[in-house]
């Protein structure tokens, strides 16, 4: 399923309005990467995206998806486990889910902390639980907030892969990052944002043609647009 | 400098106050507080109508003047003076003379309300039981009041057994003074050490910046005394959010699911954490306790209205637990729909409040019948 966008206003409270006129769709089986400065409004798309952004004006199409956030959210109160099973039962899927959960557990090696309250996990491994999460079930979309955030190299080669795969099963997948040489190299298409407005999209090519570079890097790309903006 | 005095006043009063209603809220106080007034008034009236039957007929009024002097006692004389004034205020002697006798004075005046106040609650036992008349209550407001004094300024100068034995010492005193000793040398025993202690104040710590820390220190403890006891009371308040262990210490410490059924999740995590966090336990359990506590010790017309006190206010307890656990921000991973949460929310309220209620009233009714 296709995430269609279409946000003409949104923000915090009434008065002071932090995104404007966003507009884009990611389609079936493509990433795309949501690129902007620290406060340019990614996080706060993402939450409009949601739903869950007090003052919206505008039209969201999106299906079920699995959420990364951008600092792990995690119950402190219920161990690893309990925050599987209970994803499980919300969804109502536990016979088909727990081997996936398994599965998971053993890719991102925490199947030794099953028990453990997660909240006392290190920043990489609460990052991790996370992940296990958002990929438990299959969804039509995944909103990824900072994903790489205190990975190590292993984990982020394995959630590298496990993004390959959803992509080719057609997930559409948005993820806001600043891993900037990481995006370059694994998403289809680019959204730039800054001051709470679409700077430019598209894909490299496209936008290295905008600026008239051809052989810019993402951040090179990026430095460019920012600066043109801030001039005009 | 008494604007001074009057501005520390107002930050502990104001300080005091929040504390206060942070504990009382509406809920509390219609649900607790203002009954217990009500229903304290008329267990109050009932005693003192039947005074001369109770218990207390067979009482001797030395258990009054010990319990008098153990729960009226003076904790500090308040000074007002901070830490901040070791650098300004104290080169500036006359200011800080006042400021202290200004507090001197507040503790007096506050000692006076206390002594006033729990003497007239005893006074039907003083003068209905043990005949003692007006005079002799005055002569032993003044007893107290100088005893108490003087155990206060002991505090100040003299070890922790020291305080001690001499606490005993001046029970002991009181008491044989008040009972074996004609009025008019009690009175005039007490009104002399009175002035004694009074003038060894003034000149020990009101004229002389000697005992500066000590005195700071005594006088914060007493500006952060309702803080202090409240954390003594309910220790759980002090306890942050974040679990103090790596893994659960009590029951279901191997993730096990509570409930058998699948679609009970809200209510396990509503169980879970009643279980694993102490605030939200030992709030539920204080106020059940309480509740039962009080029906049985109230008449029976009573128990029933306890009863139903002790519904609202569980119903209260278990709807701000559910409301706190469904602010959390862990739900914009767990995607849930209203009507989820209205049902769990239903099934708690039964499981939490309706079902332990209506054992007490059954209970209840079988011993009543």
């Amino acid at each position: 399923m296709t995430i269609d966008i279409n946000i003409h206003k949104g923000g915090y409270v009434e008065e002071e309005i932090v995104i404007t006129d966003i507009q884009f769709q990611v389609n079936s089986g493509e990433l795309v990467g949501l690129i902007g400065s620290n406060g340019a409004g990614k996080s706060t798309t993402l939450q409009g995206m949601m739903g869950v952004l007090p003052i919206m004006d505008g039209h969201v199409s999106i299906g079920t998806y699995g959420y990364i956030p951008e600092r792990p959210i995690l119950y402190e109160y219920f161990t690893l486990w309990e925050h599987i099973d209970f994803y499980m039962r919300v969804a109502g899927k536990e016979a088909s889910l727990t081997d996936r959960a398994h599965e998971l557990l053993d890719i991102f090696k925490l199947d030794h902390k099953l028990h453990d309250y997660p909240t006392t996990f290190s920043k990489g491994m609460q990052q991790k639980v996370m992940l296990i999460l958002a990929f438990l079930d299959n969804h039509s979309s995944y909103i990824l907030d900072e994903p790489f955030m205190g990975l190590d190299p292993q984990a982020m080669r394995k959630l590298l892969t496990t993004l390959d795969e959803l992509k080719a099963q057609g997930a559409s997948i948005l993820m806001s990052t600043h891993a900037l040489d990481t995006a370059e190299k694994i998403c289809d298409r680019f959204i730039l944002i800054d001051h709470g407005r679409i700077l430019q999209q598209g894909t490299l090519t496209s936008l290295r043609l905008t600026v008239k570079q051809d052989k810019a890097s993402l951040l090179d790309i990026f430095d460019t647009l920012l600066e043109e903006n801030h001039h005009d | 400098m008494t604007s001074l005095f009057q501005q520390r006043r107002k930050i502990e009063r104001s300080n005091n106050f929040k504390l206060l209603a942070s504990i009382i809220d509406w809920t509390v106080a219609l649900y607790i507080v203002v009954p217990s007034l009500v229903i304290g008034f008329f267990l109050y009236k009932d005693f003192i109508l039947n005074v001369q039957t109770s218990w207390v007929a067979h009482t001797t009024p030395v258990i009054y003047i010990v319990l008098l002097l153990f729960i009226t006692q003076i904790e500090t004389i308040r000074t007002f003076i901070q830490r901040a004034d070791r650098l300004f205020l104290i080169q500036n002697q006359k200011q800080m003379i006042k400021l202290k006798q200004a507090g001197l004075y507040w503790t007096f005046s506050k000692q006076l309300f206390i002594l006033v106040s729990a003497l007239a609650l005893l006074a039907p036992i003083f003068i209905i039981v043990h005949h003692i008349t007006i005079l002799e209550l005055l002569i032993l407001l003044l007893l107290l009041f100088t005893t108490n004094f003087f155990n206060a300024l002991v505090k100040l100068r003299l070890r922790k057994w020291q305080q001690l034995l001499s606490k005993i010492v001046m029970c002991i005193l009181g008491t044989v003074f008040f009972l074996y000793v004609p009025n008019i040398i009690t009175a005039l025993f007490y009104l002399i050490l009175f002035v004694y202690c009074a003038s060894y104040y003034y000149r020990h710590f009101i004229y002389s910046t000697k005992y500066f820390d000590q005195q700071v220190k005594l006088d914060q403890a007493a500006f952060y005394k309702w803080q202090s006891l409240l954390f003594r009371i309910t220790p759980e308040l002090k306890s942050q959010l974040v679990p103090k262990f790596k893994k659960p210490r009590l029951l279901w410490k191997n993730s096990k699911r509570m409930f058998r059924r699948s679609d009970y999740f809200i209510e396990e995590i509503v169980c879970k954490t009643m279980l694993r966090q102490k605030q939200y336990r030992l709030g539920y359990l204080r106020f059940l306790a309480m509740g039962i506590g009080l029906t049985i010790i109230v008449p029976t017309w009573g128990k029933y209205i306890i009863i139903g006190m002790l519904y609202f206010t569980l119903r209260s307890v278990m709807q701000s637990i559910i409301q706190q656990i469904n602010e959390h921000r862990i739900w914009s991973i767990f995607q849930l729909s209203n009507e989820q949460i209205q049902i769990a929310k239903s099934r708690l309220i039964k499981g939490f409040v309706d079902f332990p209620l209506l054992c007490v009233l059954v209970i209840l009714v079988i011993l009543v019948l």
